[in-house]
């Protein structure tokens, strides 16, 4: 057997395993259709039970043919104001990475802008970064929007679901190696 | 810092022994058993006992008030023992010992198997006192587990969860120190209290998946939209961002912590807080700048750290905001000090419980044992008649045995606090004037300013009222605007209404004689103008 030859063993029964007995995936396929608007604002329910600190701006984006409207609206005066675009699983931004650079708000103001981007295969993601300073303190929000739906190898899972004879379930991953 | 150096070969061979335990994991329904020993192989069933440790990779998640800049520093990262975590050998599907980890990640596991067969050994991302346990929300609750083919016979096994982190990028197969780093955290803020009172904690969940994304709605949590990190109260269940090159919390301990702080409030203390967003300089409802200025004072005290950092990705590199909690910038951060100002809360905290320091002397003097702050949390805090706020905190504190109500007073003047007598504020100005004392029946037509959110302190007003005994009836109307009304008796809550209409909210509740109640009337307006509140308290 040559040095590859556990690799390539090793694989085929890793990809075995969840195929012949069980099935790890999201529960439930997102709602990636061409047309998408998501609000990560402060009304979501997450943002009322006690989310941890964040920037004061609702972030929304509205996703469609390559390309995202998006919409930040300051719920506290901001300055040194930086917004960052970007993409994850494969969403590939075209235009300008950073739209806002030192921007000045005051509370209730709205700055809008085009994202130009390129769509990963499958589901992948915008990420707006919106960093400034509000009342003193620098602080940032995240928030990310999806396109597109996710394929099957999206949706496998990197380890191996284990329900026990006693009910419980386990999300199993191959240990790394032992610290020296 | 560990590193992985093993030769090529020996991957090699490690991974086809990971492939063959997941192979054994995945197929292990097969109930067949061929020499009738029970265990599914040939050979005499003998008693093994294995002994290892389970440790996990931190990275620390650094933030310089100094340079304001920040991050997760991989190359800081530490090998550190998995603490109270449950170890298990399974034949399959079937579980045949279990044990927990002792402090120092050690373990030692005595089960029955047939000899030279192969069993797989697995360390849970769960403790068990107080019991924890961190599941993928993206697939079925299952709790986080890492697991090894472990070889019957074979008397030392260690389990080691890597970070994962290449240089750029996570490889997804080796990220397996995220769920381990949460329940580290929520371990560590555990054990603080119950180093130093009985506590019972309730199981706890936490929801950790690399698919936690910084986004709501659609197909929800399930899918890994959480929002963002957070603890929702109706579940009980804490959710943390995991998506790479977007958000990821799970090395964030102050986050984390923070988190853990509401658990602990809404399970043992007790909030009032009405949520919502919210930020340093902002003029707050004190039950808000309580809730949020707790939380991330008890994340300084627990950890023990009072540099706050979360980090997070802007475009392709990963950056930190975050806070001194013991020490305001210069410039201040704390523009509107006092009891409005979650700054000041969460500053005021970590001085009651920090040691006095040369620079703090002239008004720091107060060095309170952590076993006091959880008295006054799950004591006075949760029973208060009035709404929960630095003020009932405070109050609360000052009666326990061995706290100087001096002292407090000084620190809490250095937040622009008054000196606080009453649970209702009062010593502060500005916190006694949010609550009006009236008599049932009352009416009255309140101004309120708009153009603030609804968890700012304009947009609130309170009532404190006595029960009759008979049916009370709470009306609050205005034909234009949205307003909410909610009574609380000593934290429970009597009634309230508070749907998005404009027009009258009101409820009913039979009240109990001589009983405090208050009542809070919130209102949503966020445009300028003031707009009016007409509220009525009548008895039946």
């Amino acid at each position: 057997m040559n040095r590859f030859a556990p690799a390539v063993l090793s694989g085929l029964l890793a990809l075995m395993a969840p195929v012949a007995c069980t099935s790890p995936s999201q529960n439930t396929p997102v709602d990636g259709s061409a047309e998408e608007s998501q609000q990560a604002s402060a009304l979501d329910a997450a943002a009322h039970n006690t989310a941890k600190p964040s920037a004061p701006v609702e972030v929304d984006a509205r996703l469609a043919d390559g390309k995202a409207h998006v919409t930040v609206r300051f719920t506290a005066p901001a300055s040194k104001v930086q917004v960052d675009v970007s993409g994850v699983d494969g969403l590939f931004v075209k235009s300008d990475a950073t739209p806002v650079r030192g921007g000045r708000f005051n509370a209730e103001a709205t700055t809008e802008f085009d994202v130009d981007y390129t769509p990963g295969s499958g589901q992948s993601h915008l990420v707006v970064s919106v960093s400034g300073a509000f009342q003193g303190r620098r602080m940032t929000k995240v928030a990310s929007f999806a396109t597109g739906e996710p394929t099957v190898e999206q949706q496998k899972a990197q380890g191996t679901v284990l329900t026990g004879d006693e009910g419980q379930r386990l999300m199993v991953m191959p240990a790394g190696p032992e610290p020296k | 810092m560990y590193v992985s150096r093993k030769s090529a070969g020996n991957r090699a061979r490690s991974m086809l022994a990971l492939a063959l335990g997941l192979a054994l994991v995945a197929c292990s329904g097969d109930k067949d058993d061929d020499d009738g020993d029970g265990d599914g192989d040939g050979g005499p069933t003998v008693t093994s006992t294995v002994s290892g440790k389970v440790t996990f990779d931190f990275v620390p998640a650094t933030y310089s008030p100094i340079t304001d800049t920040g991050t997760l520093a991989f190359s800081q990262s530490t090998v550190k023992p998995v603490r109270n975590g449950v170890v298990q050998v399974r034949k399959g599907t079937t579980l045949i010992a279990e044990t927990t980890t002792d402090e120092q990640g050690n373990f030692s596991l005595t089960y029955d198997a047939a000899e030279g067969s192969s069993v797989t050994l697995y360390a849970l991302a769960k403790t068990t006192d107080p019991v924890i346990q961190v599941e993928d929300n993206t697939n079925g609750s299952a709790i986080w587990a890492v697991g090894t083919p472990l070889t019957v016979g074979t008397t030392s096994k260690s389990i080691h969860a890597t970070h994962g982190w290449s240089g750029r990028s996570y490889t997804a197969s080796q990220r397996l120190a995220a769920p381990f780093a949460i329940l580290d955290s929520m371990y560590t803020a555990s054990h603080a209290f119950m180093d130093v009172r009985p506590v019972n904690f309730p199981a706890l969940k936490v929801n950790w998946s690399p698919n936690n994304v910084p986004q709501s709605g659609g197909a929800g949590v399930s899918a890994g939209r959480i929002g963002t990190s957070h603890f929702n109260p109706k579940e009980n269940e804490i959710y943390v961002l995991g998506k790479e090159g977007a958000d990821t919390d799970e090395f964030d301990d102050h986050v984390i912590v923070h988190e853990w702080g509401h658990f602990f409030e809404s399970n043992l203390s007790r909030s009032d807080s009405i949520g919502g967003p919210h930020a340093s300089g902002d003029v707050l409802d004190p039950r808000v700048a309580f809730g949020e200025g707790y939380g991330n004072g008890l994340s300084a005290i627990l950890l023990p750290s009072s540099i706050y950092a979360d980090t997070s990705w802007s475009g392709s590199s990963m950056v930190a905001f975050g806070f001194d909690m013991e020490t305001a910038p210069t410039p201040t951060d704390d523009t509107n000090p006092g009891v409005f100002s979650e700054t000041s809360i969460m500053r005021l905290l970590y001085d009651l419980f920090d040691g006095p320091t040369g620079t703090e002397a002239t008004y720091d003097q107060v060095d309170l044992d952590l076993g006091i702050i959880y008295d006054v949390l799950v004591g006075p805090q949760k029973t208060t008649p009035a709404f929960t706020t630095v003020g009932s905190f405070i109050h609360g504190l000052k009666a326990q045995p061995g706290v100087n109500a001096a002292d407090v007073d000084r620190l809490a003047a250095h937040y622009q606090i008054g000196p606080i007598r009453s649970a209702f504020g009062e010593g502060d100005a500005r916190l006694a004037a949010m609550y009006t004392n009236v008599t049932v029946p009352y009416s009255a037509t309140l101004s309120l300013p708009g153009g603030a959110p609804y968890n700012n302190q304009v947009q609130n007003r309170y009532f404190v009222f006595t029960g009759t005994g008979r049916t009370i009836t709470v009306k609050a109307t205005n034909p234009t605007e949205d307003l909410g009304i909610e009574a609380l008796a000593n934290g429970e809550v009597a009634g309230s209404a508070d749907d998005n209409l404009m027009g009258t909210e009101t409820f009913s509740f039979p009240s109990r004689a001589d009983v405090t109640y208050v009542l809070a009337l919130t209102g949503y307006k966020t445009s300028s103008g003031s707009y009016t509140a007409a509220l009525s308290i009548t008895s039946q």
